[in-house]
């Protein structure tokens, strides 16, 4: 990993910027600032795959979809790469292409099955967390039943280390809602697990 | 009565700046938390299949490809040239 990537400066993205920001990036001028070198950047978008994988598994729940939205993320990357900033945080910048990629299919298409329960049990053998006891499978189902803007802000802050202002330039909102989505998510995800972890009585994910 | 009024002061004071307080804490050992990094652990640690490694050649290949059709200017047609890599 080079020098410049693991500074954390958090630009990723303005805010405000649409949706579909990076789509207009592969068509853009080139940037004004320095490029990072070809190779580099391959080598940080291979690093990149598991969390990028992990993130769009989180968000979605289903791992076939979330790799086919990987790999579109993954191209989006590529054909935008010019629009990269060298120093700012390389996997938000790639969270916020996967995340805007997701959500704007989701708008289009309702084809989106937030948890397939057949795939789960089979990919993901209930895995206990050391020492806690819980269920990671339990934080998967327990997961697919928040709002989508929850999950993700659990996603990025809890799970994947984020801080909230990255998340934030990720998510395209302010700090302080981050901290709310993730606060109520928190809460929220601690009640389905606390019911979860009782036994039978499971609730079972919104469709 | 005096002390009263001390202890309204005070909860007020508190209640101001619980107000303040972030809202979001995420201790370490809090059991949703450490749930969560492990399945993202878990996910990350999934092998990854052989054709997000190869994802990046295929799409430089037929970029090259496609501006070779086309002719832009500044694409090498030079066959010694290795197919994926940028000009």
């Amino acid at each position: 990993m080079t020098a410049g990537l693991m500074q954390q400066r958090v630009p990723v993205l303005a805010p405000d910027e649409d949706i579909d920001v990076v789509d207009s990036a592969e068509t853009a001028a080139p940037a004004a600032h320095p490029a990072l070198a070809t190779e580099d950047f391959r080598t940080e978008l291979l690093a990149a795959i598991p969390a990028l994988r992990g993130f769009a598994r989180g968000l979605c729940g289903n791992r076939d979809l979330a790799d086919d939205l990987a790999q579109d993320a993954l191209a989006k990357a590529w054909a935008a790469r010019a629009s990269y900033m060298p120093g700012t945080h390389f996997r938000a910048w790639l969270f916020r292409i996967l995340r805007n990629h997701y959500f704007s299919l989701g708008r289009r298409a309702h084809r989106f099955a937030p948890w397939d329960e057949a795939l789960a049990d089979r990919v993901l053998v209930t895995q206990a967390t050391q020492g806690s006891g819980i269920d990671i499978a339990d934080v998967q189902r327990g997961l697919a039943t928040l709002p989508a803007e929850q999950r993700e802000a659990l996603l990025l802050v809890s799970a994947s280390g984020l801080s909230v202002e990255e998340a934030a330039a990720v998510m395209g909102c302010a700090v302080g809602t981050v901290k709310s989505r993730v606060s109520r998510g928190r809460a929220a995800l601690h009640v389905y697990m606390s019911g979860a972890t009782r036994g039978p009585e499971r609730l079972t994910p919104a469709a | 009565m005096m002390q009263e009024d001390e202890m309204d002061v005070r909860h007020r004071r508190a209640l101001a700046e619980s107000r303040e307080a972030p809202a979001v804490e995420l201790p370490a050992g809090d059991p949703v938390t450490a749930g969560l990094r492990n399945m993202f652990k878990a996910y990350e640690q999934e092998p990854i299949p052989e054709d997000f490694l190869r994802l990046l050649d295929d799409i430089e290949a037929r970029a090259i490809e496609t501006q070779e059709e086309i002719g832009t200017p500044g694409v090498s047609n030079d066959p010694a040239t290795p197919r994926g890599t940028l000009q």
